[in-house]
């Protein structure tokens, strides 16, 4: 099976990461920020270090980074954590969104219209100046935040997120980006990108296993905890433990997860984040080039826009879903569908059915490219 | 030299303090606070030095603590 599925989990895995998944298991039995012994202490120790590299990675304050099961959670907390205290005061609460967004920002946010939140859409345009202009149209005097992903899990159009980001600086919007394909993929500084809350995967762009996320702010718009429990700190209190990033953890944490995302960081660094970027992107030229000139392929890119390393096609006349199956048939792993993102896909007008995403990763080879892309014409001749 | 002990409402601001005064040249070692100092559950940091300085290179850095005692004779 040849993987090209990278934006929905990275596989495979560093050997790097691996290799610390192992390590972490034996080394790291105890359970972090609870016990005095050593194996404990060792265990709160390497999530420590975990937290600085992050901290360092993305431009921020190690006990601002927070460790949770995935990006989805990171963005319901940070959500329905911003909306919280002013919902329950009655207090008027509303969002802005993008087009493209992922159903991890579309669903809470509209969850939350039930206990009185109201959030407007701001359409994304192949015109990054009118991209920014329709968010801060959208602005009312109520307006607390613009949430919206930072590339799109659908087509890999990359958002102005520092110009989204820094309209809200100068308009006082806490600004809360889904970094669920872009971080580790793109270099992102929180400060320069004007980024007051970060969200994303650990086991995507970052390389570490599944079941690990994190939510990363820079502590200027606080974040009510929608969990409550044991944080191995201010035991003897009713109330939730009020500082970071104790608050924001109840229940022991994935010590295993987090020491491979701390591998994954280490794994980019080493490897560098801009030749991991465009080896990857050469790959999704590849493909296109190589598709240029099917007539019954379409590929979903617009002109003058930046993209991730993300293709976007469909085969005419034959559903996406039909065409991963034949792929999976054939040896490649690809998704068809929705891709978690009705909104992306009316956005796009590939409702009902979605389209084929190929993602590859830095382990993809021109080689495998090829072969895929020899395969997706087959499969467009086969059926005329 | 005197050793102390810095008591920490939370295991990371706990570890946090120990890669600063490692990053400043001192050894440091997160321990359990001792129940003597607070109840509940807390995290400390024994670590050598003036506690002038030691107080100095915590502000420098941003890091709230609870309280620093000597431990000598513990």
């Amino acid at each position: 099976m040849i993987y090209f599925d990278n934006a929905a989990t990275t596989y495979p895995k560093p050997e790097s990461v691996r290799r610390a998944a192992a390590e972490a298991i034996v080394r790291y039995g105890g359970n972090p920020g609870r016990s005095g012994h050593k194996m404990s202490i060792a265990a709160s120790e390497a999530v420590y270090s975990v937290r600085e590299k992050a901290g360092k990675f993305f431009g921020a304050e190690p006990e601002n980074v927070i460790f949770t099961a995935n990006c989805t959670e990171s963005l319901n907390m940070a959500i329905k954590g911003l909306a919280e205290q002013e919902l329950r005061e009655g207090r008027p609460f509303h969002v802005i969104i993008s087009s493209l967004e992922h159903n991890s920002v579309f669903r809470p946010v509209h969850e939350l219209t039930k206990r009185g939140l109201s959030y407007s859409i701001a359409e994304v345009s192949a015109d990054d100046t009118v991209t920014v202009n329709n968010f801060e149209a959208l602005i009312k005097p109520h307006t607390k935040a613009v949430i919206c992903t930072l590339g799109s899990n659908v087509t890999g159009q990359l958002l102005p997120y520092e110009r989204i980001g820094a309209m809200c600086r100068r308009r006082h919007i806490c600004f809360v980006g889904d970094g669920a394909q872009v971080c580790g993929v793109v270099p992102i500084d929180m400060k320069r990108d004007n980024i007051n809350i970060l969200c994303m995967p650990g086991h995507k762009g970052l390389y570490g296993i599944s079941g690990t996320g994190l939510l990363i702010t820079d502590g200027q718009y606080p974040i009510y905890h929608i969990l409550e429990g044991g944080t191995g700190s201010t035991s003897l209190e009713a109330e939730q433990t009020p500082f970071l990033p104790e608050e924001l953890e109840s229940g022991t944490v994935n010590t295993v997860g987090i020491v491979t995302v701390g591998a994954g960081i280490d794994f980019i660094s080493k490897t560098g984040a801009e030749r991991i970027h465009s080896r990857e992107t050469a790959l999704c030229d590849q493909l296109i080039n190589e598709l240029d000139g099917e007539s019954r392929v379409r590929i979903y890119r617009r002109e003058r826009c930046n993209y991730l390393p993300i293709v976007l096609f469909n085969v005419e006349g034959i559903a996406p879903e039909e065409t991963a199956a034949y792929l999976n048939d054939a040896g490649f792993a690809l998704r068809g569908g929705l891709h978690c993102s009705g909104l992306a896909h009316r956005s796009i007008g590939t409702l009902p059915d979605g389209g084929v995403r190929f993602s590859p990763s830095v382990f993809n080879t021109p080689t495998q490219t090829h072969m895929l892309a020899n395969a997706v014409k087959k499969l467009a001749r086969s059926k005329g | 030299m005197n050793k102390h002990i810095i008591a920490f409402a939370s295991v990371t601001q706990a570890n946090k303090a120990k890669s600063v005064f490692e990053r400043y040249g001192l050894k440091a070692e997160v321990k359990r606070t001792p129940g003597t100092l607070f109840r509940g559950c807390g995290f400390s940091v024994a670590v050598e030095g003036r506690s002038d300085r030691l107080v100095k290179i915590m502000e420098d850095n941003g890091i709230s603590y609870k309280s620093i005692s000597s431990a000598q004779g513990k």
